[in-house]
């Protein structure tokens, strides 16, 4: 009896746990120096400093057809306080289904936060980077911060 | 002793059951932690930045008069500003001009210092470095004023008109 309610419970269970897989390629390293102050000595590092339109490609795959949303979180390695990173999507891809929301800059932190929805799977999904609030405040150094998207 | 074994049996399959529920209930309720997830760096590198401009070329200095029985008196100029930025800790700015004055004549500088910097005040120019502001870390200000001052003794005679080229550079160390 026990064993029948168990098979029950996974059948249904089952389609529940199926999972989108979500890629994505390419980093964005800037390189800071004096070209970019805003107007030569005496001025501050230019602000906001934004990467390509298409940093970096997001695919989503293995979503057969359903609805699936991707959120955003950054986890800093080495990130100077008051500096801001943002991301944004500048295509929609291609392929089954549709996407939206996304397309104006979403600020990071490391709480996940909804960066844009779609059904079915999607490939070539470009996004943007930008950071807000680099001054010469900050000393040389090689500053870094992973952002991971979840699909789900 | 078949008691024993069939009662063990019984509670191995219980706790068999209840764990697989327990991962069938999990599914069910979290669903969102099958989501799959892709990871990118941001990166950006912050090089050292030094840089040092003067707003314009002093106005000529003239030493041309004096009250009777004292040397000439000494002018000064002070039209012209510079601005600095550098990114980063404990720099200083030298001055220096591009040949020695002449004997008995002397060109001294004073610069003001940005926050945080500490003035030399006025110090005199030479071909050789002299440290003017010290102790600059991490800012950009501009508008800081630059005084010259030029003089001259009585024994100097009259000094043909030249110029002198001052060179301002931002340099480690400081106070």
């Amino acid at each position: 009896m026990h064993r029948i309610g168990l098979l029950l419970v996974l059948c249904w269970a089952l389609p529940s746990a199926w999972a989108a897989d979500i890629s994505v390629v390419g980093n964005w390293t800037e390189l800071i120096d004096r070209d970019d102050l805003v107007a030569g000595a005496g001025s501050d590092l230019r602000s906001p400093i934004e990467s390509a339109g298409a940093q970096a490609t997001l695919d989503i795959s293995a979503t057969t057809g359903g609805n699936w949303t991707v959120k955003v979180a950054k986890s800093d390695l080495n990130w100077p306080a008051g500096v801001s990173v943002a991301v944004r999507r500048t295509s929609d891809g291609s392929g089954s289904g549709g996407i939206s929301g996304g397309t104006t800059y979403l600020a990071l932190s490391g709480t996940e936060q909804v960066l844009f929805s779609g059904s079915g799977d999607r490939s070539g999904i470009q996004v943007q980077l930008k950071t807000e609030g680099l001054s010469v405040g900050a000393a040389p150094d090689n500053y870094s911060t992973t952002i991971t998207y979840r699909v789900e | 002793m078949d008691d024993k074994f069939a009662v063990i049996k019984g509670q191995y399959t219980g706790k068999t059951l209840a764990a697989a529920l327990g991962v069938a209930l999990a599914m069910v309720a979290f669903p969102a932690a099958a989501g799959s997830t892709a990871t990118q760096t941001t990166t950006y590198e912050v090089q050292a930045i030094n840089e040092i401009s003067v707003s314009g070329n002093a106005a000529a200095l003239v030493v041309s008069a004096a009250t009777a029985g004292s040397a000439p008196n000494a002018v000064s100029d002070t039209s012209t500003t510079y601005a600095i930025t550098t990114n980063q800790t404990n720099k200083k700015i030298t001055a220096a001009i591009n040949t020695a004055m002449p004997a008995g004549v002397t060109l001294t500088v004073s610069l003001a210092a940005p926050t945080g910097g500490t003035s030399a005040g006025t110090t005199t120019l030479t071909a050789t470095a002299a440290d003017v502001v010290t102790g600059i870390t991490g800012l950009n200000e501009s508008s800081l004023g630059i005084t010259y001052q030029l003089s001259a003794t009585s024994a100097a005679g009259v000094v043909a008109s030249a110029s002198k080229t001052v060179t301002f550079t931002i340099a480690d160390g400081g106070v």
